[in-house]
């Protein structure tokens, strides 16, 4: 189990995250936030490249930190800039980076074999990376997580150039993963977790907004959801007065869908998703 | 879980036991477990050795690996260190210098090229992250990576060591133990300005800082640094050069160890590297 207790980051006078306290079992957990919420810095503290200014962040029950290489021989990491060399094939930098994680030679030629077939990139192994597509490049970055069989497996932004049957097939590989590893997928698309997850952890304003399962989560925007047919030139004024979290034309008219506190006649209710949860913490960020 | 009588109403009691506690009572002894493993690891890594870096080095990670892609950035340093060896040489010889002086200020040639340009490489292809959360992190391949280049450049000195010396007559131990000697300087002084200064730019500025000293001394006073290099002892500068490579190994094993990542990744957390 991954625990971060009390966790600060500051970057000199700057404090990106606050007395962040989570805990992490098996399972797929998302990590959603807009953009600069802090994200980053969270899976950056959790895969070592960080260290917290106070708190502490504890696997079974030890400090990371001391536990170091035993750690990180633990942990698969797909970074939002995922780093590769033009000149190398996905079969010789995934050797490099087994190596890097200290596989066993022999186990590794296999392993690479199977991750290349899981990800589609079989009968391109032997192309320099250099020719190879954004699609493509995340899906070498996604083996590279895998590779090592981690115990914890970090996704930053995972499904940043894939196409949506690559997404499908992407979420199918995590789904068959989570019965025995934490998997944290980080992500602004509420669609790449909304269906997969079992926690949704929510950053806002540098600390933790809610931790918990998509339909509790939902649960506490139930009976705000509504939708209505308005006329165009009315819809600006709707925008004003309410948070209009999706809109779609519908002949001469326009369906939107927004927040409320209270229903009115003419308005009807529907069941809030994740999405909704999400624009109406960050609409307006 | 085996199973066992419990006193007081026996497996069945202990079933239902289970059966309300269960869960959590699994989970606290695998946890309980977990803890307990860890901490025997723990101590069992503590302490980094050398014999630990040098397997982690060559044998873990291996020099294919550790230079895999590299082809170019070692021809690339090879022919500019050459040609640089060449040029020094033949002006530091139509100025009256010594030979010696030459070997001196040249014998770091090949190791700062190919970290500069390796560095430049990597720091290219936006790698740092990833590597960062493997086992061996970008600090252990630094770290390697710098020793092998001693041991290139503790080659590629004997080569020319021994070209010098027929080519000029000179003496061809004193040139290799003074190339020696200057080499294993160089990349203390370049890992001690990596280990201060938590970052390349400070090992580049020690770097430079070693360059400049030398040409500034050969500058002001060639007459000294010439008698220097021609007059002591031989054994001075290999002693001086085997006590070099035995810090140089400690620094290396420092850059690798948790605490300077620790420090490097605080001093870093406003810059790229």
């Amino acid at each position: 189990m991954l625990q971060i207790q009390d966790v600060t980051k500051n970057y000199q006078n700057f404090v990106a995250l606050e007395h962040i306290n989570l805990e992490f079992e098996n399972g797929i957990y998302g990590l959603l936030a807009p953009n600069g919420a802090g994200k980053t810095t969270l899976l950056k503290l959790i895969t070592t490249l960080l260290f917290p200014t106070e708190g502490k962040i504890l696997y079974d029950g030890v400090e990371i930190r001391k536990l170091d290489a035993l750690y990180r021989e633990k942990l698969g990491f797909l970074p939002q800039d995922f780093g590769y060399y033009r000149e190398y094939t996905p079969e010789k930098y995934l050797h490099y980076i087994g190596v890097l994680k200290g596989m066993e030679r022999r186990e590794l030629q296999d392993k690479i074999g199977q991750m290349l077939e899981l990800v589609g990139l079989s009968e391109h192994k032997n192309k320099k990376m250099k020719k190879f597509s954004g699609g493509m490049i995340q899906r070498v970055g996604i083996a590279q997580a895998l590779l090592n069989d981690p115990q914890i497996l970090v996704l930053d932004e995972p499904t940043a150039g894939l196409d949506p049957g690559e997404r499908m097939r992407f979420r199918k590989i995590l789904t068959s993963l989570s019965k025995d590893k934490t998997v944290l997928v980080s992500t602004h698309i509420v669609s790449d977790v909304e269906f997969i997850a079992n926690h949704i952890v929510m950053l806002k304003d540098k600390k933790v907004h809610c931790n918990d399962t998509v339909e509790n989560i939902c649960k506490k925007l139930e009976g705000s959801i509504f939708e209505t047919v308005v006329e165009e030139e009315e819809l600006s004024g709707w925008e004003e007065r309410y948070q209009v979290v999706s809109r779609r034309r519908e002949g001469r008219d326009i369906v939107i869908r927004f927040i409320s506190r209270n229903g009115r006649q003419g308005w009807q209710p529907v069941k809030p998703g994740l999405e909704d949860v999400f624009l109406f913490l960050y609409g307006k960020e | 879980m085996p199973e066992k009588h419990c006193g007081k109403g026996g497996i069945a009691d202990e079933r239902q036991r289970r059966g309300i506690y269960g869960g959590r009572l699994e989970k606290g002894e695998e946890k309980e477990q977990a803890v307990r493993a860890a901490k025997v690891l723990l101590s069992e890594t503590a302490k980094p050795d050398f014999a630990g870096f040098m397997i982690d080095t060559f044998v873990n990670i291996g020099v294919k690996q550790l230079y895999a892609g590299m082809a170019d950035v070692i021809s690339i340093a090879f022919v500019i260190t050459v040609l640089s060896v060449y040029l020094l040489v033949q002006v530091m010889l139509d100025k009256g210098e010594s030979i010696y002086a030459a070997a001196f200020c040249s014998a770091p040639l090949l190791y700062a090229g190919i970290f500069v340009l390796s560095w430049i490489k990597e720091r290219g292809s936006g790698s740092y992250e990833l590597q960062m959360s493997c086992k061996y992190t970008f600090f252990h391949v630094l770290a390697a990576r710098m020793l092998g280049e001693c041991f290139l450049g503790f080659v590629f000195n004997g080569m020319y060591a021994f070209a010098l010396a027929l080519r000029y007559r000179a003496d061809g131990i004193r040139l290799f133990a003074v190339s020696f000697s200057s080499l294993m300087l160089f990349s203390l002084l370049f890992a001690a300005g990596l280990l201060w200064g938590r970052g390349i730019r400070s090992a580049l500025c020690c770097c430079g800082g070693w360059f400049l000293i030398n040409f500034l001394f050969l500058f002001f006073a060639p007459a000294v640094y010439g008698r220097l290099l021609q007059e002591l002892p031989v054994l001075l500068f290999i002693g001086v050069g085997v006590c070099g490579m035995c810090l140089h190994i400690r620094q290396l094993m420092s850059i690798t160890a948790p605490s300077f990542r620790k420090e490097y990744t605080n001093a870093a957390n406003t810059r790229c590297y």
